[in-house]
């Protein structure tokens, strides 16, 4: 690495790698471009900041270890049940775990939900987090899981999408059959049970488990609502038909 | 106006209650292990007494004794683990983990030992009807205790801790039958000891389904 270019970082977490430009500036590469590496100083992308700009948070160990105590007291602090503390500790956290995961994943479509969910999960384990030990692992091992939880869940959503295209083009009156369901004047004939039931599993492309899940109901519910339903579809079909 | 995130944190920070910080973790530890105890010797002594010559025999045969020492220190340990398990960022302290295995290896041996060389003369006394279904059925309520206890945690890999809580849930049984039911060492290993260890694949399925916090 070249001796003028730095690391940057902030709360623990390498935003991105900036190069000084003379004694009082250095360049810092735009938030996006962080996965593509060092590019050159007189690149558009590169932002002239002054040293010591409150947004260039060079590594340094102290700057850890206030972090890290700021946010263990405010943990502390929230677990005792202050509201201002907690509220505080979720922002910072928010910011943190949104550059976590772009250093990780860089461009991310649901980065932001990965982000809420994360902090969910950070205000569901809190009572596991002792203050007598450090707060950034803990963090991070929450943060790291849930986050593997999101994307396998969005691989699995991926995948039944790509399931459901691929029957629909096996099976030739498929996409018709759809097109047919999609008139709004059968929909309205079903009871709304039934309705919802048919639009979760056929419209939004749900699986049983995950309509089961939405709606409150078990799976062999979900599958009885919809095999009536569909009775009931083409019956209703069937008499147009005729 | 406020963004989705802001409401969000807005929306947790009103939700924030006092809870009880984790502490120490021997209380839930001793505290599982105990109810546990409990409710297995009331439900053994609820369907049959201890083997007459037990104490007796748990005070003049060295390798009895060491037997079941070990079965307690191993289920000790496993409780440990469990506890550990379930509180995110504390590593998986490889010493723990030796200690416990090798523990469990050597209460296995012992029990395979005494197979072919019995620690005491083997008899019919204490002899308990459907005993390794008893020892399945009585694992139950402290797998049910346990999945309580790590619930209100936070078991990032539900498959491990169900494993370890499989397996602990289905040793207290199986070490209380050591002294509830007849000493024939082939039918304390077919009864008692793999019907405990079968609890490790129960506890497996209870964690992937109940144990991981999603």
């Amino acid at each position: 690495m070249h001796p003028d270019e730095l690391h940057c970082f902030k709360a623990d977490i390498p935003v991105c790698v900036v190069r000084r430009i003379n004694s009082a500036n250095c360049c810092v590469l735009d938030k996006e471009t962080i996965t593509t590496g060092l590019i050159d100083v007189n690149h558009s992308l590169c932002v002239p900041l002054t040293r010591g700009d409150p947004t260039l948070l060079m590594a340094n160990n102290d700057r850890h270890q206030q972090d890290e105590q700021r946010w263990s007291a405010m943990m502390a602090a929230s677990q005792r049940g202050d509201q201002t503390s907690y509220s505080a500790l979720l922002a910072e956290l928010g910011d943190v775990i949104e550059v976590y995961l772009r250093v990780r994943f860089g461009y991310l479509d649901t980065l932001e939900d990965c982000v809420q969910e994360c902090l969910m999960a950070i205000h569901q384990a809190r009572h596991t987090y002792d203050p007598g030990r450090a707060f950034r692992p803990w963090m991070f091992t929450v943060v790291r899981h849930r986050t593997i939880d999101v994307l396998r869940r969005r691989q699995h959503w991926q995948n039944c999408r790509e399931q459901l295209q691929a029957s629909s083009i096996e099976e030739g009156d498929n996409e018709q059959w759809l097109q047919r369901l999609d008139g709004a004047r059968i929909l309205e004939a079903l009871a709304p049970d039934h309705r919802e039931v048919v639009v979760l599993a056929k419209y939004a492309g749900y699986t049983t488990a995950e309509a089961a899940d939405w709606l409150g109901i078990s799976e062999s519910a979900v599958k009885s609502r919809l095999r009536r339903a569909l009775k009931t579809i083409l019956k209703t079909l069937e008499h147009d038909d005729d | 106006m406020m963004t989705d995130r802001q409401e969000l944190i807005s929306r947790l920070a009103s939700e924030a209650r006092p809870v009880q910080q984790p502490g120490r973790l021997a209380g839930p530890v001793l505290a599982w292990l105990t109810s546990s105890l409990v409710l297995v010797t009331l439900l053994m002594f609820s369907d049959g007494s201890l083997r007459p010559t037990a104490l007796e025999q748990l005070l003049s045969a060295p390798r009895f004794t060491l037997e079941i020492l070990s079965g307690i220190a191993a289920l000790v340990m496993l409780a440990i683990c469990l506890g550990r398990s379930a509180i995110p960022a504390l590593p998986r302290n490889t010493p723990i983990l030796w200690l416990t295995g090798g523990l469990l290896l050597l209460w296995l041996a012992q029990t395979l030992l005494s197979v072919i060389e019995p620690a005491l003369p083997a008899s019919m006394l204490g002899k308990r009807e459907h005993c390794w279904l008893q020892t399945l059925v009585y694992s139950l309520p402290p797998l049910a205790l346990g999945i309580l206890w790590l619930r209100r945690q936070w078991a990032l890999q539900g498959l491990y801790s169900g494993i370890l809580l499989g397996l602990a849930a289905g040793m207290i049984p199986t070490l209380m039958m050591q002294v509830f039911c007849m000493y024939i060492p082939l039918h304390h290993l077919s009864h008692h000891v793999l019907p405990g260890l079968l609890m490790g694949l129960a506890g497996a399925l209870v964690g992937m389904l109940l144990l991981r916090q999603r």
